[in-house]
C-alpha cells in the first residue's frame, strides 16, 4: 500500500459517483408529489395535500410548514437539525427526518396502483 | 493503544460536532473524520480493537446526542468497520482512499438502515442520492488523512512495542 | 482486440442503461381542466409537443359542445332553443347529433332523448316527487320518438316533447375531445367528463390506463374494481348518482321511457366499454334500462363489453374482460 491512490481506488470512486449520479437522476425525474405524510414513531400523525396555502403543524416539537406548495421542517429542538437542513420537499419520495424526535415528513405521489381515472 | 485511538476518535467526533453545521448544508452529512481512527485500527490492529472503537463512538453518541444517534452510529460503524477489515485483510490493490469511500458508503447505508428501522419508514431512502455523493467526498478525505497520518501512528505503535 | 471488445461491451451497457432509464421515466403530463355538462372535465396528454395547448383546446371543445349544442339549460344552445321554440334551424353538426341519437334509441324501447317531461315531473334533482299514474300517462305521451322530426335544416318537436341529451352527452364529449387530441398529433391521452372516460395510447411504459369503477355503495371517490384498458371509451350508469328515496324505495335519475318511471330492476350500476364515446354512454344507460339479459345482448350487437353490478354486490361481466378486470373490494363477488 505504497501509493496514495491506486487504480482500484479510481474504479471504486468512479462506480460510487455513477451510482450517486444515477440516484440523483432518478430523483430528478421523480414526479411531483401529491400528499404530505407526517409520521411520529412510525405512525401516521397527519396527512395533508402538498398543494395549498400556508399551513403549519408541530409534531413532537418539530415544526413542519407548507408554503408555496412546498413543505419543509422549519424548526426542531433536536441537536443535529438534519431535518431542517433537508430543505424543501415537493417531489414524490422526498423526505425529511428528525430521528431524535422520531418525526418524519414524507412526500407521496399518486399511488402506483391508484387508477388514472374513475368511471361512475 | 486502543485507548489512545478511542480518544482520538472521540476527539475527532467532538471536533466535528463543534463545526458550524451551516458549513455542511447537506442533510446528514458529516466529514466522518473519526473514521480515520477506526480505519487505522482496522489497518494496523485487529478486529477486536476496531470494534471497540466503534462501540466507544456509539457510547459517546449516546451520551452527547441520545439513543437514536447511538443506534445509528453503531449500525453505521459496525458496517463500515466490517467493510474496512475485509478490504484491508482480503482485498489486494485497494488503497486507503478506495477503502475510505467504500467504508463511508457502508457507514451511511448502516445509518440509513438504522434510521429506517427507528422511523419505521422506508422513505429514508430519499436521502440516499445525497449521501452517496457525500460518501465519495468524505471517503477521499478520510482516506487521505489516514495516509498522511499513517507514518506518525506507526511510529507510536513501534514506540509502544519497544516499551514492552 | 481485447480492448475493442471491452469498449463494445461498455457502450452496449451504457446504451442499455440509458434505454432502461428512458423507458422507466414516465412521460410528462399536460393537463387541462374545466366544467361542462354539470360535471368536471379533465383532459390529460402524455408527452408530445404542444400538448398543453392540445389539452386546453380539447377542454374548450367540450365546453363548446355543451354550450352551443347539447345543454338544455344554457340559453342559446340548439337544444335550449329547440325546447323553448318547439323548432330550431339547426346546423349540420346538430342535425347529425340528433340523428345519431335517434338511431341509437331505436335499439332500446325504454331509451328516449325526449325524457325531459318525465324528468321535470319526477323532479329527481329538486327533491323528488312520486307522481300519480295519470300524471305519468300524460308525460309518457311526450317521450315517444315520433314527437321529434328532422328535415334538411330544421328540428321540430310535437306534443310537448322536451329534449335532454344528458344520457349521451358526456360520452359524446369524450369522443370529440379524443378526436381533437388525435388530430393535433397527441399519441397518448385521457379525457374525462364526469364519469365518462376516453383513453388512447398509453400513460407510460407501454402500460394500459387504469380506470376505477365507482363502488355503487360507497363514497364518490371509492372504486370496487379497476379496468386496464386503452383505445376505448368507458361510461357508467347507476342508481347512486342522482336519486331520492320515498317509503324506502329508491327512485334514480334513469327513466324507462316505456313505463315512465325510474328504472328499478335490481341493478346498481352498468359500465360499458366501447369503441365510440357516444355509444358507450348510450349503452350504459340502455343496458341499465333493459336489464341483464336483453342489455348484454344489445351490447354484444355493438361489440361492446359490459360490467353489471347487482344490488347484492354480485358482479357480472362480458366474456374476455377477466384479463383486464381487477377486483379491489373483496366484499363484491364476481360471478
Amino acid at each position: 500500500m505504497k501509493k496514495l491512490i491506486t487504480s482500484k481506488d479510481f474504479i471504486i470512486i468512479a462506480a460510487a459517483l455513477m451510482l450517486g449520479a444515477a440516484l440523483f437522476l432518478a430523483r430528478g425525474f421523480s414526479s411531483q408529489g401529491e400528499t404530505v405524510v407526517v409520521k411520529y414513531n412510525g405512525e401516521v400523525e397527519k396527512t395533508f395535500p402538498l398543494n395549498g396555502e400556508y399551513y403549519e403543524i408541530t409534531v413532537n416539537s418539530v415544526v413542519i410548514r407548507r408554503e408555496n406548495n412546498e413543505v419543509y421542517v422549519a424548526d426542531s429542538d433536536c441537536e443535529d437539525k438534519t431535518c431542517v437542513r433537508s430543505g424543501k420537499l415537493s417531489k414524490k419520495g422526498d423526505a425529511a427526518f428528525c430521528v431524535p424526535n422520531r418525526v418524519s415528513v414524507e412526500i407521496e405521489g399518486k399511488g402506483a396502483n391508484s387508477p388514472d381515472a374513475m368511471t361512475w | 493503544m486502543t485507548a489512545l485511538l478511542c480518544a482520538a476518535a472521540l476527539a475527532l467526533s467532538f471536533a466535528e460536532s463543534a463545526l458550524p453545521s451551516a458549513a455542511f448544508m447537506l442533510p446528514g452529512s458529516k466529514p466522518g473524520l473519526s473514521n480515520t481512527a477506526v480505519m487505522f485500527a482496522a489497518l494496523s490492529l485487529g478486529w477486536a480493537q476496531t470494534f471497540m472503537i466503534v462501540a466507544a463512538k456509539a457510547v459517546f453518541a449516546l451520551i452527547t446526542r441520545g439513543a437514536a444517534a447511538a443506534l445509528m452510529s453503531l449500525c453505521g460503524g459496525v458496517l463500515s468497520a466490517l467493510c474496512m477489515l475485509l478490504l484491508f485483510k482480503k482485498a489486494k490493490g485497494v488503497g486507503c482512499i478506495g477503502t475510505g469511500v467504500l467504508s463511508a458508503l457502508c457507514h451511511n447505508a448502516g445509518q440509513l438502515a438504522a434510521a429506517a428501522a427507528l422511523m419505521k419508514s422506508g422513505a429514508v431512502a430519499g436521502y440516499a442520492p445525497v449521501l452517496v455523493l457525500v460518501s465519495v467526498v468524505t471517503g477521499i478525505v478520510t482516506g487521505s488523512v489516514l495516509k498522511a497520518a499513517l507514518p506518525y501512528f506507526s511510529k507510536i505503535i513501534k514506540a509502544k512495542e519497544m516499551e514492552k | 482486440m481485447k480492448n475493442r471488445k471491452k469498449i463494445i461491451a461498455a457502450v452496449l451497457a451504457a446504451v442499455i442503461v440509458i434505454a432502461a432509464v428512458i423507458w422507466c421515466v414516465p412521460p410528462k403530463t399536460h393537463s387541462a381542466e374545466g366544467y361542462a355538462m354539470g360535471s368536471a372535465v379533465s383532459v390529460t396528454v402524455y408527452g408530445g409537443k404542444n400538448s398543453d395547448e392540445a389539452a386546453a383546446a380539447a377542454v374548450e371543445k367540450i365546453k363548446e359542445l355543451d354550450s352551443v349544442y347539447l345543454s338544455h339549460t344554457e340559453e342559446g344552445s340548439f337544444t335550449y332553443r329547440l325546447n323553448a321554440g318547439r323548432e330550431v334551424e339547426a346546423d349540420s353538426e346538430y342535425l347529425k347529433i340528433i340523428k345519431d341519437c335517434l338511431l341509437l334509441s331505436e335499439d332500446c324501447a325504454g331509451f328516449s332523448i325526449l325524457c325531459g317531461a318525465l324528468e321535470n315531473l319526477w323532479n329527481i334533482e329538486g327533491g323528488g316527487y312520486v307522481p300519480s299514474d295519470s300524471e305519468i300517462e300524460e308525460a309518457l305521451l311526450t317521450v315517444d320518438g315520433s314527437n321529434i322530426e328532422i328535415d334538411k335544416t330544421r328540428v321540430t318537436l310535437k306534443n310537448g316533447a322536451i329534449v335532454t341529451l344528458g344520457a349521451l352527452g358526456k360520452g359524446m364529449a369524450c369522443q370529440q375531445a379524443v378526436n381533437l387530441l388525435k388530430e393535433s398529433g397527441a399519441k397518448n391521452g385521457l379525457c374525462t367528463v364526469g364519469g365518462s372516460v376516453g383513453v388512447f395510447g398509453s400513460p407510460g411504459r407501454g402500460k394500459d390506463f387504469k380506470i376505477g369503477i365507482r363502488n355503487p355503495f360507497g363514497e364518490a371517490n371509492e372504486y370496487f374494481a379497476t379496468l386496464s384498458l386503452s383505445d376505448c371509451f368507458i361510461s357508467t350508469s347507476g342508481n347512486y348518482e342522482k336519486y331520492f328515496e320515498k317509503d324506502s324505495v329508491r327512485y334514480c335519475h334513469i327513466f324507462d321511457a316505456e313505463t315512465g318511471s325510474p328504472v328499478q330492476n335490481g341493478l346498481s350500476s352498468v359500465t360499458v366499454i366501447a369503441d365510440n364515446g357516444t355509444l358507450s354512454d348510450f349503452l350504459s344507460t340502455a343496458v341499465y334500462i333493459l336489464g341483464e339479459g336483453r342489455g348484454i345482448a344489445l351490447a354484444e350487437k355493438y361489440n361492446a363489453r359490459v360490467i353489471i353490478v347487482r344490488d347484492d354486490k354480485s358482479v357480472l361481466m362480458s366474456e374476455g374482460l377477466e384479463d383486464c378486470f381487477e377486483l379491489t373490494d373483496e366484499s363484491f363477488t364476481v360471478l
